[in-house]
């Protein structure tokens, strides 16, 4: 044999055995998925509305890789508009995580986009669209990992397990920018239809009158747990399934099976219960974590659990319950055949034990006072007073109708509960300590960090390589499910070297919670809060990592970050008037995050009623933004007749008759939302105004009242007959009574 | 004249709409629905019915309801849920135990699931099991389970429970002998033992729930020094609620470490943190 031969057998054998290493890792296996996305016309509530179905269906379709695998992922934008998809909780490169403006230009109309990323770990995760209010209408998935066989953290009993992907989400029949714009006009349509007005008719009738007027006192609007109403929740894109079989495999009696669940909301916390016995949560946003037994859990939103069921019987089905933290609606989805044994469902929430409870924890000046609770990690759930499966309180003559005590008991999940299965230290090194206090204000539904929204601050820098530890805390009324791109961060929970890993944090209000994370990840990463309509108001920040190569997708990034900096910089628009015997009221608003143009109107019928039209630009101050100073002009004519005040409270000459003048002023929210407004016009005049509207006297009854120095004054009834229209009466001084419908946008 | 006549002819036919007009397009089905009484019939009817969409009429001897329901809009599957939640089996649904058990008493027909024992079973095998192994009696176990079950009827404001419960603690802490405790905890016990006793035997005597647990705060303490020189091996969590005793705080011992607060009970169960973990 000469020497050729042996090197080539050799070289042969070292080729066989390079083969046979690498084909069980897939190394160089890439999986393609092509996605056309489009539009779509679905019916959840027997009304057609526009959706965007994904394939042609909604929610998206399961995406599942093997770690190692590359995946690479085709988007065809068949729509008249740009779209984007961001894979939740992937570690990849900055360019594609699929942030329109930040990591990526839009994905633009009829266009087609690759995503081509490593797939580098195993877990659940989900992907949605990241560009205005798609997430809501259909574009959501469930994105899925799995572990390989031989990978020395698999887990016998648990990852071999039958399972079933599972996407949670909403529905609404309301287009979304039009749910954005109603939140941001403080109405309160979501709260008239879960029936949770909390007025003052209801107050009386629950005994809880002191409390709504010591809420109002305290220029609180009526609580709730969540923004917006839906119509339907959906269960894998429907409303009541049955699981059967998995695979080819039938369901039986004493069979354990994993569920992947994915919260793709856009703003609703989701409780989960099971009719058949216990849930063992076996992992959190796409990481292991040992086993633990609870009776039910919220999956907030955006966030990810892996649990497992037992099928209790070969001939009754068992409902998997998943309902809407504020209780109004729930999807099933039943495991097992047969009859179908139902879940108890959750009690209507007590909404006046819940003021009650908001009252003490507010101070006068808007912030809140934890009275040394100290509460973090979802332990203390302050909401417990509002659910009467614990507290007992039924509404209902019958007081033995629920064994309380009984209910007690209840096991629910929080997050000290939960242990990494591997050690998550971070490496040694120091470690940056960053603190954010999240902030909000419901009224004006502005929520941010450090009272900054994304647009008011620059971007936070990082270093590759340091470990970074943030601590938040929420001085806000909402609790808010806070996510990071591109990276896990721990949760220090008092478990140690095993605190578990996320990318979603929910922070329930007054609690304090600590993160940390090793930055490793070279990019701008977002980091929001996952509620839609929260991060739209530029609830955020933007991670930005110092001398990171430029990102070759953003070819113009001042375009960019203008284009970003848009989505809380938006105006939402109001307009509403009312048309009496008397004549025309109304007026017309556009807001942002701090500044406000508005118009009022009076228009009379005749000279002597008069024609008016006042006009004020101003800016809103401070964290709670009940001051507002403004410019203004005000013009009005009128033929002096029924009611002459020519000269106001402080002596001064008032013209009435043709009047048009500069002002500068301000407004003031009081307590009891009493708006205060002073104004000086450039004649000399001062004017000082009380007002309140949509004082809640009953579910559909609104009052309201104005007086001034003026000697003007209005009192008024109205009373909703849908969102759009009320039928209004009303005094005013100048022009009389009047019946009338009042339209508002 | 005519119109009048005719009007007059069509009288009965409106008559007989308006018992079915409230459904449209009405279509009928007939389920059977478990059930006793005419309270049972009442409760059915009204979870079966609702104006335009659906009405439920249910026969009592037959135990047979007939559903109408507006085929357009619901199916009457809906209608078999919403009876179930109210408590009642049918054809579909089986109600929650829940639901059933807050039926009054006379309403509570005999049920009859179809095997739906599986995990129970498994249950009482297990702790049988474990019983046969564990038969020498281990008299400091059973002082912190019989402590337990005292805080456990405080968590649920059961005054009565509560007081039995400290009954057959102060048997416990009888029981308890120091030759089976190291040196460090037999001192401790000695030195507690009689605090213990007497505030064990005032809960037990105590009218009030408010009177037991302010005992219980100071029975939890004297505990707390004993238990934590057991090393038993079984890990307790000291916890402490800071607004219980009017703002002054108390604490308690659980086998959880979630919070499930013994001085407030439902009103403010989840009040409270762990201070100390015992090994």
């Amino acid at each position: 044999m000469d020497i050729e031969t042996i090197f080539f057998k050799k070289l042969l054998l070292l080729i066989a055995v390079l083969t046979i290493l690498f084909q069980p890792l897939h190394a160089q296996k890439v999986v393609r998925v092509d996605l056309y996305v489009n539009d779509t016309i679905v019916d959840f509530t027997g009304k057609q509305k526009r959706a965007i179905a994904v394939n042609g269906q909604i929610p998206m379709p399961d995406l599942v890789f093997t770690q190692g695998d590359t995946a690479e992922i085709h988007v065809h934008n068949l729509m008249d508009e740009a779209t984007s998809l961001h894979w939740h909780g992937v570690f990849l490169p900055i360019k594609e995580d699929g942030v329109p403006y930040l990591t990526q230009m839009p994905i633009a109309p009829h266009s087609t986009h690759v995503y081509r990323f490593p797939v580098i770990q195993n877990g659940t995760h989900w992907y949605h669209s990241h560009s205005g209010m798609q997430e809501q209408i259909g574009m959501y998935g469930n994105l899925i990992f799995l572990k390989k066989t031989d990978d020395p953290t698999f887990r016998k009993g648990i990852d071999d397990l039958p399972e079933i992907p599972i996407v949670l989400s909403e529905w609404t029949d309301y287009n979304p920018d039009n749910v954005h714009r109603m939140l941001h006009n403080a109405t309160d349509w979501f709260a008239f239809k879960k029936n949770a007005v909390q007025s003052y008719r209801e107050a009386i009738q629950a005994k809880h009158f002191g409390t709504k007027v010591n809420n109002e006192w305290k220029r609180m609007l009526a609580m709730d747990v969540s923004d917006v109403y839906y119509d339907a929740i959906l269960v894998n894109g429907q409303t009541d399934t049955q699981v059967r079989r998995i695979g080819m495999q039938d369901l039986k009696a004493g069979q354990k099976v994993r569920l992947r669940i994915s919260n793709g909301g856009a703003s609703s916390y989701f409780w989960l219960q099971y009719a058949g016995g216990k849930i063992t949560v076996v992992a959190n946003d796409g990481n292991d974590v040992e086993p633990v037994e609870v009776d039910r859990l919220i999956i907030a939103v955006s966030e990810t659990y892996d649990v497992v069921i037992t099928i209790p019987s070969d001939s009754m089905s068992h409902e998997f319950l998943v309902t809407t933290e504020d209780r109004t609606r729930s999807g099933s989805i039943y495991f097992g055949k047969g009859i179908k044994q139902l879940s108890q469902p959750l009690p209507r929430l007590a909404y006046f034990e819940g003021m009650k409870m908001m009252n003490d924890m507010m101070k006068m000046n808007g912030r809140l006072d934890d009275m040394g609770m100290n509460m973090s990690l979802n332990q203390m759930d302050m909401n417990v007073v509002m659910y009467n499966e614990i507290t007992g309180k039924v509404a209902d003559d019958d007081p033995n109708r629920y064994n309380a005590n009984k209910l007690g008991d209840i096991v629910t999940l929080n997050y000290a509960m939960l242990r990494s299965t591997v050690p998550t230290e971070l490496p040694k090194g120091e470690v940056k300590t960053l603190r954010f206090e999240l902030t909000g204000n419901m009224n004006r539904y502005v929520w941010s960090i450090d009272n900054k929204v994304v647009s008011e601050t620059d971007y936070i820098k990082v270093q590759k390589g340091e470990n970074l530890r943030i601590i938040l805390y929420n001085g806000s009324m909402m609790r808010h499910p806070m996510h990071l791109h591109g990276h896990d961060f721990r949760v220090l929970n008092g478990q140690g070297n095993y605190a578990p890993l996320k990318n979603v944090l929910d922070i329930m209000p007054m609690e304090t919670d600590t993160i940390e994370f090793y930055a490793n990840a070279e990019g701008d990463w977002f980091f929001h809060c996952h509620i839609l309509y929260h991060m739209m108001s530029g609830m955020g920040r933007i991670f930005s990592y110092e001398n990171q190569t430029p990102n070759p997708l953003i070819k113009n990034p001042d375009y960019a970050r203008r284009k970003l900096y848009a989505d809380d910089r938006c105006f939402h628009a109001m307009v509403m008037t009312d048309f009496a015997t008397n004549g025309i009221d109304g007026e017309a608003m556009v807001q942002n995050t701090r500044w406000s143009l508005g118009s009022e109107w009076r228009l009379g019928f005749n000279d002597m009623h008069g024609y008016e039209v006042e006009t004020h630009f101003g800016r809103y101050i401070g964290r709670m933004q009940w001051f507002m100073p403004f410019v203004g002009f005000d013009w009005r004519y009128r033929k002096m007749g029924m009611d002459e005040h020519e000269k106001n409270l402080f002596g001064q000459t008032n013209t009435k008759d043709i009047r048009s003048v500069f002002s500068i002023g301000f407004n003031y929210t009081l307590p009891m939302m009493i708006r205060f407004q002073a104004e000086a016009f450039n004649d000399g005049v001062v004017r000082l105004q009380l007002m309140r509207e949509d004082i809640p006297v009953s579910k559909r009854m609104r009052a309201s009242f104005m007086v001034n120095t003026d000697l003007e004054y209005m009192l008024g009834l109205h009373y909703i007959i849908n969102r759009i229209v009320s039928l209004r009466a009303h005094y005013d001084s100048d022009m009389g009574f009047g019946l009338g419908v009042s339209v508002g946008y | 004249m005519k119109i009048k006549s005719i009007i007059i002819m069509l009288l009965p036919f409106f008559g007989f709409t308006a018992c079915h007009s409230q459904v449209k397009h009405a279509k009928t089905v007939v389920k059977k629905v478990n059930g006793n009484c005419d309270m049972c019939k009442k409760t059915i009817e009204e979870a079966g019915t609702s104006s335009k969409q659906y009405q439920t009429v249910w026969d009592v001897d037959k135990k047979l309801a007939s559903i109408t329901y507006d085929s357009t809009s619901v199916n009457p599957d809906l209608v078999l849920k919403k009876i179930a939640l109210s408590g009642y089996d049918n054809e579909s649904y089986l109600a929650p135990d829940q639901a059933y058990k807050a039926l009054p008493e006379c309403c509570q027909y005999k049920r009859n699931k179809p095997g739906a024992v599986l995990v129970k079973e498994e249950n009482t095998q297990d702790t049988t099991v474990k019983k046969a192994e564990s038969l020498k009696v281990d008299h400091v176990a059973e002082l912190i389970d019989a402590y337990i079950a005292v805080k456990d009827a405080l968590v649920k404001t059961d005054s009565k429970a509560a007081a039995a419960a400290a009954t057959q603690l102060l048997m416990k802490i009888e029981a308890v002998k120091t030759d089976e405790l190291s040196e460090k905890a037999a001192t401790v016990w000695l030195n507690q033992v009689k605090e213990m006793k007497s505030k064990t035997k005032a809960i037990s005597e105590a009218k009030s729930i408010e009177t037991q647990r302010s005992h219980f705060d100071e029975l939890s303490v004297s505990f707390h020094d004993f238990v934590v020189e057991l090393h038993t091996g079984v890990t307790l969590y000291y916890q402490h609620c800071p607004m219980a005793n009017d703002g002054q705080g108390a604490n308690w011992i659980s086998k959880e470490n979630t919070v499930k607060n013994p001085y407030y009970g439902n009103v403010m169960l989840n009040c409270g943190k762990t201070v100390e973990t015992i090994k």
